[in-house]
């Protein structure tokens, strides 16, 4: 495989297996909720920015909608709830199902454009479905859903005494699109996702059928989005278009995306390990949100990796087969 | 039996007609040059076959059946592969992994792939570089991971696009052993090249193209002496020289 | 029978059109010339409206006085851009490129959030103002003069462009940058200007549009958006084209918003640039 880094395979393998033990540990280290609170949101974008990965990352159709599929997820949670009062739970597969359905729809036509047109139709396509969240009054339109508050309890995923599931949930969801990012990249949809990124018209010379394997990956990343969506909805337990749709998340989640390196395995945990703790950090000391300083800095950071590592995030592409 | 059927295909974009009317068959087993000028339309005429572009009219079959009108990937699971002029590599993987994509084709084992692909990059004398980033190769090399790669598929007809050009002596010699050495595994080829101290020596029969039509085919040595070809040639020495 | 609110709709969609065309015509010559999208192309026009904005309010300069400070400060912002940041990720993957002006774009955009904060802001007493009323049909006149402002700019960039050397080597660069390099044409010159020139026109629009239209920091969105379909419809590197699908842009929201529902305008501009994607050959698709 292509150069590793981390030298033998028992090293890198023992390596998984403390930082497991430390992510397991943590919640009884740090008692409090706000550092609880803050891994919590490290795992979740941590695993965002894994399924925007798939697609961006490893298939290069760089999506600027995710917030799209995120936000269908945190919808299907609520709205199975005080439309129908079925579980949670049962919201995760339906946003699943509806998050692949929107993706293969949007994906169909807009698969055909280059690059830039692609980014640019994704990213449209998220204002629009925005949009049409704040006026569709089934789903509470611009108000938004609130969830019923209710005692602790597994089935309606909902704990008010303590953060403790939620951790686990959420580092389980990490933990799965990592798990299914590794498998992806050592199987033969994960080559193939890698040559269309590279030369799409070399790839189908060889057999590729492109279409449908960038549809795959769209699917896998809307999947893993939506659920990330629903979990979020529950730990929240208010959700409205603003929230959930806003470009901004999409923006976030690929920042952290790049800022760890495009295309690797562990880039969107290091992304959300740096940016996450930053934004919360801005957010309590410098700003409060709504001041726009957080977004600056974003702006800022996503100008200089792209301008100064242009070439140098490519190079984290090069241990995406081994790490 | 013809394995390739190529019938009046013609190829216009906008005005232009890259490929006129052009109508020729190509063995089973047989290696066939195409030749001719710059501009001739030989890569078009590839391009049409392999299925990038889609064939203004005319028809192409491959095996018995209709190909024009298919994707790409559709005709390379037929059987049908091909390297690019301008070489076309996956830069950020390796070279065994750049093989790998064309050994997937017939397996979706990683391992069975993986044993493939090595043994390909064996018989192209590429072993050595298996873990090299493809974008750190040279050229010729590139061309060579193109070709490993194209040959992973188990094609049953090649098109080679000038996989000689730009090569050393040394380096063109070790090409034409290794092209007619493909003969021996069954392999049918369409060879687009310039250099005629390499075509004419390979090739069983060759096809000129000028200005987008065929206008001559027959055995190589009937070639070289074809006044139409001379003289197609000849016009693209003269207009070089104004 | 050609009612006066059709008329109305019809014409003040026009006038609108008129400065789409103008941020268009920048997005456009940018676009044609080195083939990179400008995401951060409406936030130029921001820059302009606050230029105008801030010269009004603490210098009491009128808008259509600024225009030229406005329009000489985001040229040289252009050319800034491009030898910042621009110039070294020419060579870079498409990802890359993306993510750059994306960032510019989010950075600019909230770096006026952050110190002229979100309020609506406008210019309320301009040199001219009022309506002039045509048999029922009412133009207003910052409005009009904005329009024609637009399109006195964008014709002069257009002279610029095919009727000057410089226009020629611009135009030259833009169809085949090596040949034009060993023509002896300075590439990095002819982007620099490209840049400069896109962003005053942006810049220029801004200050006009500043004279009738809210100015608040995420104004550059849907201006930025527009001009892209713009440009889509109308042909990259094409002026002209431009020029034309701007109009065209300007009645299709107006007559949306008058025939359907003034909230939901902006939908039909989305639509429609989803639309001319998808319909629009060469260029924009691959081969499927």
């Amino acid at each position: 495989m292509a150069a590793t880094a981390w030298g033998g395979r028992g090293f890198r393998y023992a390596l998984y297996g403390a930082l497991f033990a430390a992510a397991l540990a943590y919640p009884f280290v740090f008692r409090q909720p706000f550092p609880q609170d803050l891994a919590i949101k490290i795992f979740l974008f941590g695993g965002l920015a894994s399924a925007w990965n798939v697609l961006g990352g490893f298939t290069g159709q760089v999506s600027l909608g995710n917030a799209i599929f995120f936000g269908v997820g945190a919808y299907a949670a609520a709205v199975v709830q005080t439309q129908w009062g079925w579980t949670p739970w049962a919201g995760v597969l339906l946003g699943m199902a509806a998050a692949i359905g929107i993706g293969v729809l949007i994906g169909y036509p807009c698969f055909r454009l280059k690059g830039h047109y692609f980014a640019m139709a994704t990213l449209v396509i998220g204002e629009v479905v925005s949009t049409l969240f704040m006026n569709w009054q089934w789903a509470g339109g611009a108000i938004g859903v609130y969830i019923p508050i209710r005692d602790d309890t597994w089935k309606y995923y909902q704990f008010g005494t303590t953060k403790l599931p939620y951790y686990y949930v959420t580092l389980a969801f990490l933990v799965s699109a990592l798990v299914l990012s590794a498998a992806l990249l050592r199987s033969r949809m994960g080559y193939y996702f890698r040559a269309i990124r590279e030369d799409q018209d070399a790839a189908r010379s060889l057999g590729v059928p492109a279409r449908r394997y960038k549809l795959a990956a769209m699917g896998i990343s809307a999947a893993l989005t939506s659920v990330g969506g629903s979990l979020y909805a529950q730990y929240v337990l208010f959700i409205d278009p603003h929230s959930v749709f806003p470009m901004m998340l999409s923006i976030q989640v690929v920042l952290i995306a790049i800022l760890g390196g495009v295309g690797t395995l562990w880039g969107a945990v290091v992304g959300a390990m740096v940016l996450i703790p930053l934004s919360e950090f801005t957010r309590i000391y410098i700003g409060g949100t709504g001041s726009g300083l957080d977004l600056i800095a974003y702006g800022l950071l996503i100008v200089v990796i792209s301008v100064i590592q242009p070439r140098g995030v490519l190079g984290f592409f090069r241990k995406a087969g081994a790490a | 039996m013809s394995l390739l059927t190529v019938g009046g295909v013609t190829k216009r974009f906008g005005g232009l007609s890259a490929n006129d009317d052009i109508s020729f068959e190509v063995a089973q087993g047989e290696i066939v040059g195409l030749i001719g000028p710059n501009g001739a339309g030989k890569s078009t005429l590839f391009s049409c076959i392999a299925g990038y572009h889609s064939v203004t009219s005319g028809t192409i079959d491959f095996d018995g059946k209709r190909i024009s009108g298919l994707p790409p990937e559709t005709i390379c699971r037929r059987g049908v592969a091909r390297t690019f002029q301008i070489v076309r590599v996956f830069k950020e993987m390796s070279v065994l992994e750049n093989v790998m994509v064309g050994a997937f084709l017939s397996t979706s084992s990683r391992r069975e792939a993986e044993a493939h692909a090595r043994a390909v990059l064996g018989r192209v004398g590429l072993s050595g570089k298996a873990e090299a980033f493809a974008r750190s190769l040279t050229v010729s090399e590139q061309k060579r991971v193109q070709l490993a790669r194209a040959l992973a598929t188990r094609p049953k007809l090649l098109l080679l696009d000038e996989v000689m050009a730009g090569l050393t002596p040394q380096e063109t010699a070790e090409a034409v052993g290794l092209v007619r050495s493909f003969r021996g595994d069954g392999i049918t080829m369409v060879i687009v090249e310039h250099v005629m101290e390499v075509v004419m020596p390979i090739s069983d029969r060759v096809v000129v193209l000028d200005y987008g039509k065929k206008i001559a085919e027959g055995a190589p040595e009937e070639i070289v002496r074809n006044e139409l070809v001379i003289k197609a040639y000849l016009g693209e020495k003269r207009g070089a020289k104004h | 029978m050609f009612s006066t609110e059709l008329a109305q709709t019809l014409l003040s969609g026009v006038l609108m059109g008129l400065i789409f065309s103008l941020v268009a015509v920048g997005l456009t010559l940018i676009w044609g010339i080195m083939d990179i999208v400008n995401f951060a192309h409406g936030d130029f026009l921001m820059s302009g409206m606050y230029i105008s904005y801030w010269m009004y309010v603490l210098w009491g300069v009128d808008p259509l006085l600024s225009l030229p400070v406005s329009g000489i400060l985001l040229f040289v912002m252009g050319m800034i851009v491009y030898r910042l940041v621009i110039r070294r990720i020419l060579g870079a993957p498409m990802l890359i490129q993306i993510f750059a002006t994306f960032g510019m774009m989010i950075l600019m955009r909230y770096v006026a959030f952050y110190f002229f904060k979100p309020n609506y802001r406008s210019i309320q007493q301009t040199l001219l103002s009022g309506n002039i009323d045509l048999r029922g049909v009412y133009l207003s006149i910052p409005q009009l003069a904005a329009a024609v402002g637009a399109f006195l700019t964008t014709g002069a960039v257009y002279v610029l462009i095919h009727r000057t050397r410089v226009g020629g080597a611009l135009q030259a660069t833009a169809e085949d940058r090596e040949a034009a390099a060993l023509m002896g044409i300075d590439t990095d010159r002819m982007f620099t200007l490209a840049w400069g020139i896109g962003a005053a026109t942006a810049g220029i629009a801004g200050s006009l549009l500043s004279t009738f239209f809210y100015i608040f920091p995420e104004v550059g969105g849907i201006f930025g958006l527009i001009a892209f379909v713009a440009v889509t419809l109308g042909g990259f590197g094409n002026v002209a084209g431009a020029f034309v699908a701007g109009i065209l842009i300007g009645v299709v929201e107006a007559m949306a918003g008058y025939l359907y529902d003034p909230a939901l305008k902006t939908v039909f501009v989305y639509l429609l640039f989803l639309g001319v994607l998808f319909f629009r050959p060469q260029g924009l698709l691959g081969v499927d």
